[in-house]
């Protein structure tokens, strides 16, 4: 059980360090831009890398941050349906959709395998960089998805009940 | 009975878009209805740089690009889009030909790197200047932002020619030149009015500080896997449709450039006293300065061939 | 392979799987079952991502965040109240007109309902208006927001369907307007049938004036805004960019009610909402690639165009599908994966771009209040503890306004299309 309640530490620090990381690179991100605006307006620079760079930093943010929300379960999802019928039915939804999240992780880990090998050299318009670097974060929340999902499977298996909460809110 | 995917960006209108249905219809008239080719247009299966990429994991078999986007899967292939790198539209047929010295060794780079063949290539359009200002030479773009394609060639084209090279996404174009956030942007003459360019911008310069060529690349293996009979209805479609596309673009440029002019386009050539030499001369210094080293073997043969 | 597609994407959906996974599993499943390339999975999701004009929707978050963290809602709330004074329905009226000025800083109506709803609701209680009114009145005002920009769905159809986004943006201004008046003649008449409470204020008009000095930043950041969006100074990704750089001096340096501490909750707030929306954003994609391999858009627009071909015609038609759509499809997903299917039809047979954005946005906003697929009835049963059922009798009404500026907005296209038009010739 120790062993169980070390891996569930670890993983909840790595899922935090990526929306750590996430964080920073909505900032980069944020920078990034304002130092463009500045740059054209200012100093007749047109920085071509800079929009690529936001971009880069906004595909990270966004994988690195999955892993923490679908462990947290809140991604959106919409639970109408296994709210009306009671508690046994939430925990049902709960662990189905644990399970899709985790099947769903390992299919694109696949896709990755089947896709970086061949892509992974070819350059960005802009910057010149690899794929194999311009995805790599991507990758990263990618693989850290579905270690977390697996975690959670095997709880399971060993007897822990999901624990529900609320749905979350998220701006649209 | 074979079906192949076609996927690109253009709009299905335009002679660029329309050239891939000209192929799908020769292929299957020179397959006697063995291979049927489904085209995607208008970015349907993903933006320009993600098809080219599709075809090297097989999930088209066809797509076309510049010779700078396919230069991301191969990296000599942007050689070909070099400004004033061709000496005609002749030259660049003949360059771009698939059975030129350049294309063969391009082509076979290409293969090995990525899976991916050039099966034809046609004449894309010159690119020109549009600017709410009337330009006569470099010194006249100095501190101007016009919008670029965010490639190191195309970049190196805009800020060769004296001006602040920026990137703004295409769908942003008309709108950033109306607003003021660019002065000008640089293309064909069949994009500035299909796209009604003309609306936001006064002066068109015909600079043609780029020949392009629209390559059409196939997957490697979806090539191998076809019989000779195929391959050759390929070959046949491909020269056919190579020959038909680019005659359209030569036939149109002279009409679209006048449809500018009459829609109100202050149309400057060289006679209305467009420094070609200048812009020439200076694009060309910085070409050298940034790519002589690494596509000067290339530049080389292209100047070979007559 | 279309129908297994929908088939697996409703399955999951109803079993109460993420959305984002609801429609990417399935969009997986045909793609290994068909033998298509696997790759395609990561290719066509990272580059649904790989984006420009995304970079806005993040930027948008932290923006009104900031804002929002360093307490401008309070300060708006109490201004309008001091100008509206004492009438019938005051405070009602005030709600809707404060969603109005937030919607120039917010760019999605959930976010509006979890800046405003708790202010608005608890103040009408206070006042003794019935608690499921205030609860509809505040989400049926919410729509307001991601019509007026900033909106972070126009910004998603605008990506997908091809449209300039600061056109797009500027066409919702007007029918954002249209919207608050009707709502506000709806509360009118509701005040005048049944008798709403009046506003306790009295505020001496030093008091307005000092809460119109503190109130004027947060009132720039529209403006400021608008106008970059016209000046040609900023693109509408780096609008969004200098928002948030506006947002950080004015909290830093005027405000000094932001913290080190506050911008890292925004941050990490906006970084959550964002991996949230955009995980939808790359799964739809996947799953409008498998739609369209199957030619499921080429056939759904040549029915479309064989029923009429009369513009109007057709977008009520748009209007009822959407309409449909948005009772059981989450908003972003519903505009990712309906727009590339009709909009290029209903465009070439003469329906203005930038009309039929803001119709199909309109439209899937109403779509956030009707069940059961309805997350600002969600938002504000979770925010105020209130029955989703409480909530539901309370949006009823609301639907007249909502519904008339969507006949109006579809009708008229000159409402969408005059301002951005007259703006950028
Ligand atoms: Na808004
Ligand atoms: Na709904």
């Amino acid at each position: 059980m120790s062993a169980l309640r070390t891996g569930r530490a670890v993983l909840a620090r790595l899922t935090e360090l990526g929306v750590g990381i996430g964080m920073a690179l909505l900032a980069l991100m944020a920078t990034i831009v304002v130092v463009q605006v500045g740059a054209r307006n200012l100093l007749d620079l047109g920085l071509p890398w800079a929009d690529e760079l936001a971009r880069f930093s906004g595909i990270g943010m966004v994988f690195l941050s999955i892993p923490a929300l679908a462990s947290q379960r809140v991604l959106v999802s919409v639970t109408m349906v296994p709210d009306m019928l009671g508690r046994r039915a939430q925990m049902v939804s709960a662990v189905i959709s644990d399970l899709s999240v985790l099947v769903c992780a390992g299919l694109l880990l696949w896709s990755f395998a089947a896709f970086l090998p061949r892509a992974g050299k070819f350059l960005t318009p802009a910057l010149q960089l690899p794929n194999y670097f311009y995805y790599s974060l991507a990758l990263i929340g990618t693989a850290l998805l579905a270690v977390v999902m697996a975690f959670r499977m095997i709880e399971l298996l060993t007897g822990r009940l999901p624990e529900l909460t609320d749905p979350v809110d998220i701006p649209q | 009975k074979t079906t192949l995917r076609y996927g690109h960006n253009n709009e299905p209108a335009s002679v660029a878009g329309a050239q891939a249905d000209w192929f799908a219809e020769a292929l299957a008239e020179a397959s006697g209805g063995d291979m049927e080719v489904q085209v995607f247009p208008a970015s349907q299966l993903g933006k320009l740089q993600e098809l080219a990429e599709a075809v090297s994991l097989g999930t088209i078999a066809f797509s076309h690009n510049t010779a700078g986007g396919i230069g991301s899967l191969y990296e000599p292939f942007g050689a070909l889009d070099t400004p004033y790198l061709y000496r005609d539209v002749d030259h660049l047929m003949k360059v771009t030909d698939v059975s030129s010295p350049v294309m063969q060794m391009l082509n076979e780079g290409l293969i090995a790197a990525a899976g991916v063949r050039v099966i034809y290539s046609h004449y894309f359009g010159k690119r020109n200047l549009t600017c709410n200002k009337e330009i006569r030479s470099p010194a006249d773009l100095a501190g101007v932002k016009i919008r670029a394609v965010p490639f190191p060639m195309y970049t190196t084209a805009v800020e060769g020619m004296g001006a602040v090279a920026v990137p703004v996404d295409w769908s942003e174009v008309p709108t950033a030149l109306a607003t003021g956030v660019v002065q000008g942007q640089e293309n064909p003459v069949n994009v500035v009015l299909n796209v009604k360019l003309y609306e936001v911008q006064k002066n068109l310069m015909l600079t043609g500080h780029m020949t392009n060529a629209e390559m059409v690349v196939m997957n490697e293996s979806v090539w191998q896997g076809l019989s000779a009979a195929q391959q050759a209805a390929v070959q046949a479609a491909a020269e056919a449709t190579r020959i038909k596309a680019t005659k359209a673009i030569l036939d149109n440029e002279e009409a679209e450039t006048q449809a500018l002019r009459d829609l109100g386009m202050n149309v400057i050539g060289a006679e209305d006293g467009l420094d070609l030499e200048a812009f020439r001369a200076s694009v060309s210094t910085l070409v050298s300065e940034r790519f002589g080293e690494r596509y000067g073997e290339i530049y080389d043969m292209i100047g070979k061939i007559a | 392979m279309s129908l297994l597609l929908l088939t697996l994407f409703l399955g999951l959906l109803v079993l109460g799987a993420p959305v984002a996974v609801a429609l990417a599993l399935p969009s997986a499943v045909v793609i290994i079952t068909e033998g298509l390339p696997v790759s395609v999975l990561a290719q066509r999701s990272l580059n649904a991502l790989d984006s420009s004009p995304l970079l806005a929707v993040p930027l948008f978050i932290l923006a009104a965040s900031l804002l929002n963290a360093m307490g401008v809602t309070t300060h708006l709330f109490d201004l309008v109240r001091m100008i509206f004074g004492r009438f019938r329905g005051a405070l009602a009226q005030v709600s809707i007109f404060v969603s109005l000025i937030f919607s120039g800083i917010s760019g999605a109506a959930l976010a509006d309902i979890g800046a405003l709803g708790k202010i608005q609701i608890d103040q009408m209680k206070k006042q003794g208006y019935r608690e499921d009114f205030a609860a509809g009145l505040t989400v049926a005002a919410a729509t307001i927001g991601p019509i007026f920009p900033p909106s972070i769905p126009i910004i998603i159809y605008a990506s997908v369907a091809n449209v300039s986004a600061v056109k797009l943006l500027l066409a919702g201004i007007v029918p954002a307007l249209l919207l608050t008046v009707l709502l506000m003649v709806q509360v009118a008449i509701v005040a005048r049938v049944k008798g709403l409470p009046r506003d306790t204020i009295r505020p001496k008009p030093i008091d307005v004036a000092k809460k119109f000095v503190v109130s004027f930043p947060a009132l720039m950041a529209p403006v400021l805004l608008i106008g970059g969006l016209m000046s040609g100074y900023f693109g509408p990704t780096e609008v969004a960019g200098v928002t948030v750089a506006y947002a950080l001096v004015i909290g830093f340096g005027l405000y000094r009610t932001l913290s080190i501490r506050r911008v890292m909750l925004a941050l990490r707030e906006t970084v959550e909402a964002t991996a949230n929306i955009l995980f939808i954003v790359a799964a739809a994609a996947l799953f409008a690639w498998v739609l369209t391999l199957d030619m499921v858009p080429m056939k759904a627009s040549a029915f479309l165009l064989s029923l009429t071909d009369n513009p109007l015609l057709l977008l009520l038609l748009v209007n009822i599908l959407l309409l449909a759509v948005g009772m059981f499809l989450e908003s972003i997903a519903a505009i990712l994966i309906v727009a590339p299917i009709i909009a290029p039809a209903l465009v070439q047979a003469g329906v203005d771009p930038l009309q039929l954005g803001i119709v199909f946005v309109l439209n899937l906003m109403i779509g956030l209040l009707t069940p059961p697929v309805g997350m600002s009835l969600y938002m504000i049963s979770i925010i105020t503890k209130m029955p989703i059922g409480t909530v539901i009798r309370g949006v009823m009404p609301f639907f007249i306004p909502l519904l008339v500026a969507l006949v109006v907005v579809s009708a008229v296209p000159a409402l969408s299309t005059w301002l951005p038009n007259h703006l950028m010739q």
